[in-house]
């Protein structure tokens, strides 16, 4: 199972790492020397200098014999010629690019990107999808993380535990049989270290939870963590307009939300002004305190912090905070940062690394794999997966099922009855989907079950 | 510095070597020798310390920095060579802990240097031990471990590069655990097609294994007094002519060989083509130099023969010998001085500063002769026609102002501790720097080390890590700056 990552960028370079710990042989091409060494340093896989579209290259890099390619370069049209030769010259079955500019995008849907012209299989466009995760963490007060399964009528959560939260020191048996809404607790991580959430266990303050619920029932089960539904945001500050600051600014305008978007470098706040209508863009320091006072962002119901620089999104995140902004999204490239982040008590972390990560990992599984998310920096991942006729748990009881340590059954999706909670007695069926949790080491046995 | 990493792995890795005690404790057994017991007790000894570092240290969750890859490997050569050294001392057949020190340092890196005398009588438990040791160290127990030890995750590819010799240090397949086992993979292949041709040869099975061990490794122990030259047998002479330069030739190049099955691999490589040259070239004058002089061969035939045998033995820094080459015209020892010094190529089981670094330099000094004509002139310079960093340039530069500053200083050592002359200093410590083994003048091929004193003996040692490690990951741990936290 050899993959080929072109580009050693953050999201190269990660997207290696979820390789790797997925026990797979994985090739990196870059042109910089720097970024390779960097790579040689802090993963087991082999570097290969040179332009990753070029024939040669790809041929040293062991081409022939991949299974998968993914084009991740600063530049959508090596990316895409990358492709192009992995699919002419070497025959290699997947092909995956990341192709960020609209004027491609626009073609996604049409024949463009076909055997016969262009031949990708996969196009990742991550700004979108990370534009659209901001936006989802808007909707929903108190929670880090929500990600989405079953075409977005099942939920999972991740959220903090307060120290004035109603379900401390309650079993997690009684939480769920109380409550008149259904949800699956799969994970805790308390101080760093994992835990399967038994029915005996019961949270305590400082506790990070991620839950499975049904998507129309995310704030009943809020409340009763004590996240009260909160009022509804009408006014932004964005900071950075950047890719994902121009495609989240769209998204907000869209809702009919006043935005105001802080941009320091100046073509590009003139450019953002241009392309969006309805919108205040104002050009200046994204950590000026003198600036923030002049716009009031004290009073502005969230504030994005998502520029380009982990470093000014943590500090301009942490003054929002103290000037009384109460929703504050801070975006993190860094996974070295996650520690820092929970100390300055920021909960609304984006990681665009991640949510790319958990597209391109999605694709590489076999084709039985519905969607797919990273969460706690990488170290597990839910996965929405079809039952079908030759999957080797179709028919059973969930208990008869012999699970690997560190994977759960969080629940299961039936295209008619919608979710239903894994009981011991459920059936799992045909054309069932079910959703996992499991620790990465264990992937590969989660494999085998389908 | 993760101390209990670093001596987690070390026990595994002499748990592991504890466990080999036990090959020559049953060839000793079995032959009739009687230093099986030396070796049982030895291996027991090493398994056992073995297991308490792994017992008393934790080896998961850590990943290795590369501040403890450069102790890790010069611990793990430290204490192999100790714990190596306890069946030879303790079954008597050297005086001193020193002496069968020394022999064991000689034999894991490769130098082939000896102190041990009578070798035609000795247990064939100890003669197995001594090449084995030689065969362990070719390729290198640290990177042998990579393939073998699970955890090591990232932290191995900094071993790997702390024990690798060579400039550039690329894997071979994406994951280091592959890379190490298939260099080994090679490594084996050519040691088996070795040990049949000197069988076919007319060697007895026990030798021609000892010798391919030694051969493929470039060590040079032999198991007899007089080397090679015991059999006198010319087809014996060509096989280990060829196998000592195939040792002595990148084994990624052997490797690419023999996944393609097309011999111009080797002829694409520049590296390859200027050892070729170079070695050829030295056969050919040396040849023409020797050849009716005094004290050299009447007939070009003979002169080429044992001319041809000597430069192998030399450039790929093994130590065979058939001839005393010692007693031979000066010109040659002059000339196998520098031949020495290059030594075989990158990424290959011999020492010597290799032959791409060699290039690099030279070529580096016609480039700055090239700007000094035309200053303004943009002038790369080319390997295979890449283009090679002013980094490299640097780092292969300082490698070898630091080569030639090790070898004076130890040439300056040997000649106070023990008063030896000129040649027999200069030959002394460059054969151990390189990993050649015998020198020259005093410590010639048919000499010994033995007559040496302790302190002298010491400093060889520390020579032979020296350059069995290049320098670099030795040099590190001298410095303050490793140690501050």
């Amino acid at each position: 199972m050899k993959s080929i990552v072109i580009g050693a960028g953050d999201v190269g370079l990660n997207i290696a790492r979820h390789l790797v710990m997925e026990d797979r042989d994985v090739v990196v091409i870059d042109s910089s020397l720097e970024r390779l060494q960097l790579v040689n340093e802090t993963l087991d896989v082999q570097t290969i200098h040179g332009k990753g579209a070029h024939p040669d290259v790809l041929e040293r890099a062991g081409a022939g014999n991949a299974d998968m390619l993914i084009a991740v370069t600063q530049s959508d049209e090596v990316n895409m010629v990358a492709c192009q030769m992995a699919y002419s010259l070497f025959n290699v079955p997947k092909k995956i690019a990341r192709v960020r500019h609209t004027s491609y995008l626009k073609l996604v849907k049409g024949h463009l990107f076909t055997p016969d012209n262009m031949p990708i299989d996969v196009i990742i466009s991550p700004e979108a999808e990370v534009a659209d995760s901001i936006i989802r963490n808007l909707d929903i007060p108190g929670a880090f993380d929500s990600n989405y399964f079953a075409e977005g009528e099942i939920a999972l959560i991740g959220i903090n535990i307060q120290e004035n939260s109603p379900v401390i020191n309650i079993a997690l048996k009684l939480l769920t049989n109380s409550a008149d809404t259904e949800f699956v607790a799969v994970a805790i991580y308390r101080g760093g270290r994992g835990i399967t959430p038994r029915g005996s266990d019961h949270l305590e303050a400082g506790d990070e939870v991620f839950f499975v619920c049904r998507t129309s029932d995310i704030h009943d089960v809020m409340n009763l963590f004590g996240f009260e539904s909160q009022k509804k945001v009408r006014r932004v500050f964005v900071i950075g307009g950047g890719f994902i600051g121009f495609e989240v600014c769209k998204r907000l305008v869209a809702r009919g939300i006043s935005t105001r978007v802080i941009e320091s470098d100046k073509a590009r706040a003139l450019h953002l002004a241009d392309m969006i209508d309805d919108i205040t863009v104002i050009h200046g320091n994204a950590v000026d305190s003198d600036l923030y006072e002049q716009e009031n962002v004290g009073q502005m119901d969230a504030v994005l912090a998502i520029t380009n620089d982990d470093a000014v999104n943590i500090l301009a995140s942490v003054m929002a905070k103290q000037i009384g902004v109460e929703v504050v999204v801070t975006r993190i490239n860094e996974a070295n940062y996650m520690p820092l982040i929970d100390n300055l008590n920021l909960h609304k972390v984006v990681s665009p690394l991640e949510i790319t990560a958990s597209r391109i990992l999605q694709h590489v599984r076999r084709g039985f794999v519905h969607s797919l998310h990273t969460i706690h920096e990488g170290k597990a991942q839910v996965i929405e997966a079809q039952v079908t006729r030759t999957s080797k748990i179709v028919g059973s009881h969930v208990m008869d099922i012999d699970l690997p340590e560190g994977v759960t059954i969080a629940a299961i999706y039936n295209a008619k009855k919608g979710m239903i909670l894994p009981r011991e007695m459920t059936i799992i069926r045909e054309g069932d989907r079910v959703i996992f949790f499991s620790a990465v080491e264990q992937i590969s046995e989660v494999d085998e079950l389908f | 510095m993760h101390f209990s990493l670093i001596f987690n792995i070390l026990g595994w890795l002499l748990t592991a070597f504890g466990v080999t005690m036990f090959v020559p404790a049953s060839i000793s057994y079995f032959s009739g020798g009687n230093a099986y017991d030396n070796f049982v007790v030895s291996g027991l000894g090493t398994i056992f310390c073995g297991i308490m570092f792994v017992l008393m240290t934790r080896g998961s969750g850590k990943i290795l920095s590369h501040r403890d890859a450069f102790l890790m490997t010069f611990l793990a050569w430290f204490s192999l060579s100790l714990f190596a050294a306890t069946p030879l001392y303790n079954s008597g057949v050297v005086p001193t802990y020193v002496d069968a020190f020394f022999e064991s340092v000689s034999g894991l890196t490769t130098t082939g240097a000896s102190v041990m005398t009578g070798l035609d009588k000795l247990d064939h438990g100890i003669l197995f031990w001594r090449c084995l040791l030689q065969w362990l160290g070719g390729m290198g127990v640290v990177v042998l471990a990579t393939a073998i030890i699970p955890f090591l995750g990232v932290g191995g590819m900094q071993l790997y590069k702390a024990e690798m010799p060579g400039v550039e240090k690329d894997k071979l397949q994406p994951r280091l655990k592959e890379t190490a086992s298939l260099l080994w993979g090679v490594y084996l292949i050519f040691t088996v097609i070795c040990a049949l041709l000197y069988k076919y040869g007319g060697m007895t099975a026990f030798d021609s294994i000892c010798h391919a061990f030694t051969t493929v490794a470039t060590g040079g122990f032999s198991n007899h007094e007089a080397s090679i030259g015991f059999y006198n047998s010319p087809f014996i002479e060509g096989v280990c002519i060829a196998f000592m330069m195939i040792g002595a030739v990148n084994f990624g190049l052997h490797f690419m060989f023999l996944s393609k099955r097309n011999i111009f691999v080797y002829f694409k490589n520049v590296e390859f083509r200027t050892y070729m040259f170079v070695s050829f070239a030295a056969v050919l004058f040396l040849t023409y130099a020797i050849t009716g002089a005094e004290n050299g061969y009447p007939t070009y035939l003979e002169s080429f023969r044992h001319t041809m045998f000597s430069v192998a033995s030399i450039v790929s820094t093994t130590g065979f010998a058939t001839e005393d080459y010692s007693t031979w015209p000066f010109v040659f020892s002059m000339f196998t001085m520098f031949l020495m010094f290059v030594g075989g190529c990158s990424g290959s089981t011999s020492g010597g500063l290799k032959v791409l670094r060699m290039m690099i330099i030279l070529r580096q000094g016609i480039r700055e002769l090239v700007k000094m004509i035309h200053p303004h002139a943009i002038v790369p310079l080319k390997i295979d026609g890449n283009s090679i960093g002013d980094k490299i340039v640097q780092a292969v530069w300082s490698f070898a102002g630091l080569y030639v500053l090790s070898f004076i200083v130890i040439a300056t050592l040997l000649s106070y501790l023990n008063d030896l002359n000129l040649v027999t200093s200069f030959s002394a410590a460059l054969a151990t720097l390189t990993s050649l083994g015998p020198g020259l003048g005093d410590l010639g091929p048919t000499a010994n080390y033995g007559s040496l004193n302790d302190s002298t003996k010491i400093v060889l040692c520390f020579s032979m890590l020296l350059g069995r490690l290049e320098l670099f990951t030795l040099l590190i741990l001298l410095m303050p700056e490793f140690w501050r936290k």
